[in-house]
């Protein structure tokens, strides 16, 4: 028998009550049981989206994960009380209010869908055994919809909560079915979601559009908090009444929230009325949907997706000789030989790798958040080009920042590119004859600089120079050499594994968070000097000097790492 | 015919009183064995057995054992990069970054051993198009079957043209018509003077590529000769039952029986 925690053994004996009616429905409800007591165990030990680890086994065992994820979603839960006191007007405050849990659902859903929606592994255990359709598919409902109420229950107890002290328990119940309602509405926006992707791209291509659409939601949610918050201080949301225009029935939160406003005040106006309506029927015509024209397709395509490999590998003919972008880099910035091979190696990787994009991306959108609070406060793009103006007294502050934040890419892509679920694959450094590991290490820094440093740095020097004319180069040069000089330092101090050698371990994860804490002060000095040094033509250029030097002298001191310091899988 | 030639020449590899322990339980337990250029070793034993430790400490990925290793002469301690130099290891269904394609990640396999990118280039296209995968040369492995990676990793273990080349079951995921061709290679390559070192536990094929057998158990080399030697010393039967005879501990049919009994 499996042990259940207190959680999933509840669900489970909710879940379980309408037994009857699944006997009717032609199941074994012993079987059923069974079924879903191991299923049930097994998601408490797989890692969930929160984690975003691959599961390796010398990683911590994992159990008590359901705990974990109903945590995680209560603490998001609770930032959107926030929508409650966001606005006078009850209808306002819905939207806001189901804009995020749906938005926030869809997400974490999206994430690690496929994992529960399909488990391929039944296909070799469950259906060789005398199971039958009913039993199976039961099953499957039920298993979905107890992962589903493990993420959505505690998401939207805090606003239930509130909802109840602040507007009544009669909104607070309206609350209640709406979060019902539109979390079935939900399920339906993902499964139409995933059909979609599955129209246009293959199934191999599926993970990455997945992956970009995590890296997109990312970007947004933190962007939605940092913006957010500023725009409350501009008090344009305040006095903001989200109103009836008809266009509005397009916004499925505002459904949900007529259904709320309806249940405090009763509103006669068409459009309020027309949207509430909708709130209780989409739902039910989604699931309708599903149902009858999404699930039997789905089921094949999803099987494809988690399949090791969907589709047998086609030949194909690619043009030979061109000289790409990544070679012409190479030649330019690295030597030949085992440098040169590191450095396209590690280029292609951080293309590729899916782990590392989801790692990485994120900070890029991250990146242009800042950029973009931090010009939020003007009024009007003049503003803006008179913070950039090297002859004005705020450009000082902006432009160090604008430069020197470009460096949390490379601090992150840094610090990614070690890990990869393919680590194992590392044991073609140790076979070969590679006298010192240092030129694959420079070669992966390098490769690291020029895909994120240089094009941020060149759209802030072209951004410069249309202001200030050919004198701001001097500025983007200086930091430059501040941040190479700062990755080759990261690189060597606290990367003890080749590129892409590590194992995806989540139990370091404490250490890297103060090794970033470490390297930002280190940044913020650089940043310092530079500012200091700002007004004074001269006093850049020294700095920059000395950077560049520092920089060179430790480029040639990686290069001569010795394989005493590494660690690396061996075979 | 072969003792004459060993006379003449040196040995290739040279394992003297090898000993190496894993927190203080040996595997390998006092090795001793030289091997001549041409030849093709079968070195079999049953799991845990030691034989991916010899093969880890002959590739120099191991370096804290005991005893003395030579490769071409060279001690695979004191000169790993020249012994490397002259190895090519063939692992048994490696991980590969499978995100590149066999065309970069043949280059760079090529790069770490120090060689040519234009002979690399010509002898990759060669290799894979005898191996029919010259259409995938620039597809992503992510999509390869077992079959074609394995293939890919034969290839990136020949590609510099070893004189000693390591074998860790090399016919992991290949289909029949590719493990004639492998079986084919393996002859050709001795041929050429090429020494190969093959780990199995398939014995009919080490019965057929193997002009010297060398079975491991428990740390020891139990039995050491061409098969026929074999055959004469433990009575005329399969290697598959010569190796059962000399490393079960208990009958196998035993075996076989006691499992059949949980029924009763």
């Amino acid at each position: 028998m499996p042990k259940l925690n207190i959680i999933n053994q509840s669900l489970l004996g909710a879940f379980m009550l309408p037994k009857a009616l699944y006997r009717k429905a032609g199941a074994n409800t012993t079987q059923l049981r069974t079924i879903l007591e191991y299923k049930l165990m097994m998601d408490d030990r797989r890692p969930n989206s929160f984690h975003q680890t691959s599961h390796k086994k010398q990683d911590k065992q994992i159990s008590m994960a359901t705990l974990g994820t109903m945590l995680m979603s209560l603490l998001m839960g609770l930032l959107f009380i926030i929508a409650f006191f966001a606005s006078e007007d009850v209808l306002t405050c819905g939207v806001i209010y189901f804009s995020m849990f749906i938005i926030m659902l869809a997400l974490t859903l999206i994430t690690d869908f496929t994992n529960v929606l399909i488990d391929i592994r039944d296909n070799f255990i469950i259906l060789p055994k005398p199971v039958n359709d009913a039993t199976f598919v039961i099953a499957r409902i039920v298993h979905i919809s107890i992962h589903v109420c493990k993420l959505m229950l505690p998401m939207a107890l805090p606003g239930l909560i509130t909802a109840f002290v602040k507007l009544g328990p009669i909104a607070g119940i309206a609350l209640l079915a709406g979060v019902l309602l539109s979390t079935v509405f939900t399920i339906f926006l993902i499964n139409a979601i995933y059909l979609l992707v599955l129209k246009v791209s293959s199934p191999q291509k599926f993970k990455n559009i997945i992956s970009y659409i995590q890296i997109v939601f990312a970007v947004l949610i933190y962007g939605g908090y940092q913006i957010v918050p500023r725009l409350f201080e501009k008090s344009i949301l305040k006095n903001a009444v989200i109103g009836e225009a008809p266009a509005l029935l397009l916004a499925p939160p505002y459904w949900f929230a007529a259904l709320l406003k309806e249940s405090t005040q009763f509103s006669t106006h068409p459009v309020v009325l027309m949207a509430a309506a909708l709130a209780l029927l989409m739902p039910v015509l989604g699931i309708y949907v599903v149902v009858r024209f999404f699930a039997p397709t789905f089921n094949q395509k999803l099987a494809q997706i988690s399949g090791s490999s969907g589709e047998a590998a086609v030949a194909k003919k690619v043009a030979g000789n061109r000289t790409t972008y990544s070679q012409m880099m190479a030649n330019l910035f690295t030597n030949k030989g085992i440098e040169q091979a590191s450095f396209l190696f590690s280029w292609r990787m951080m293309l590729r790798n899916r782990d590392f994009k989801l790692k990485v991306y994120p900070a890029i959108g991250y990146m242009l958040v800042i950029f973009a609070v931090s010009f939020l406060r003007d009024n009007s793009l003049s503003d803006v080009a008179e913070e950039l103006d090297l002859t004005s007294r705020k450009s000082n502050i902006t432009i160090m920042m604008l430069l020197y934040i470009t460096g949390l890419v490379s601090i992150t892509s840094l610090g990614q590119m070690n890990f990869s679920e393919h680590y194992k694959a590392a044991w073609m450094f140790r076979v070969t004859p590679v006298a010192t590991p240092g030129p694959i290490l420079s070669g992966a820094v390098k490769a690291s600089i020029i895909q994120f440093q240089l094009p941020a740095f060149m759209l802030v020097a072209v951004l410069l120079t249309i202001i200030n004319g050919p004198m701001a180069l001097l500025h983007v040069a200086v930091a430059f050499c501040n941040l190479s000089l700062m990755a080759v330092a990261l690189v060597m101090f606290s990367n003890d594994y080749l590129p892409w050698s590590a194992p995806v371990n989540k139990n370091n994860q404490g250490s890297s968070v103060m090794k970033t804490l470490a390297l930002m002060f280190a940044l913020s000095i650089l940043g310092l000097l530079h500012s200091l040094a700002f007004p004074y033509w001269w006093a850049c250029v020294a700095l920059g000097v000395l950077a560049g030097a520092a920089a060179w002298f430790s480029f040639r001191d990686l290069q001569k790492t010795g394989w005493n310091r590494m660690k690396t899988y061996q075979y | 015919m072969l003792s004459t030639q060993a006379i003449a020449m040196e040995p290739i590899i040279v394992l003297k009183n090898l000993w190496k322990s894993y927190s203080g339980t040996p595997v390998l337990k006092g090795i001793n064995l030289s091997v001549m250029p041409g030849q093709v070793i079968g070195y079999i034993g049953p799991n845990g057995a030691g034989k991916s430790t010899t093969v880890k400490i002959l590739c120099g990925l191991l370096s804290d054992f005991e005893g003395e290793v030579l490769v071409a002469g060279k001690d695979i301690r004191k000169e790993p990069l020249a012994a490397k130099q002259k190895i090519g290891f063939i692992p048994e269904l490696a991980e590969l970054y499978e995100t590149l394609t066999p065309h970069e990640f043949l280059h760079f396999m090529a790069a770490l051993y120090g060689m040519d990118a234009q002979v690399a280039e010509e002898r990759m296209t060669k290799m894979l198009g005898a191996f029919g995968l010259a259409g995938n040369l620039h597809q992503r492995m992510d999509t390869f079957s077992k079959g074609m990676r394995q293939k890919v990793l034969i290839t990136s273990g020949l590609l510099h043209n070893p004189d000693i080349i390591i074998m860790d079951e090399p016919l992991s995921g290949l289909d029949a018509n590719s493990v004639i061709i492998i079986k084919e290679l393996i002859g050709k390559l001795a041929a050429e003077g090429k020494t190969i070192f093959y780990c199995s536990h398939m014995m009919d094929v080490v019965e057929k590529v193997s002009d010297r057998i060398i079975l491991i158990n428990q740390g020891e080399v139990v039995a050491d000769g061409s098969f026929e030697e074999l055959k004469s010393q433990q009575g005329n039967q399969s290697l598959e039952r010569i190796f059962a005879q000399l490393t079960a501990s208990d009958s196998i049919n035993q075996a076989a029986s006691d499992l059949l009994s949980a029924f009763q």
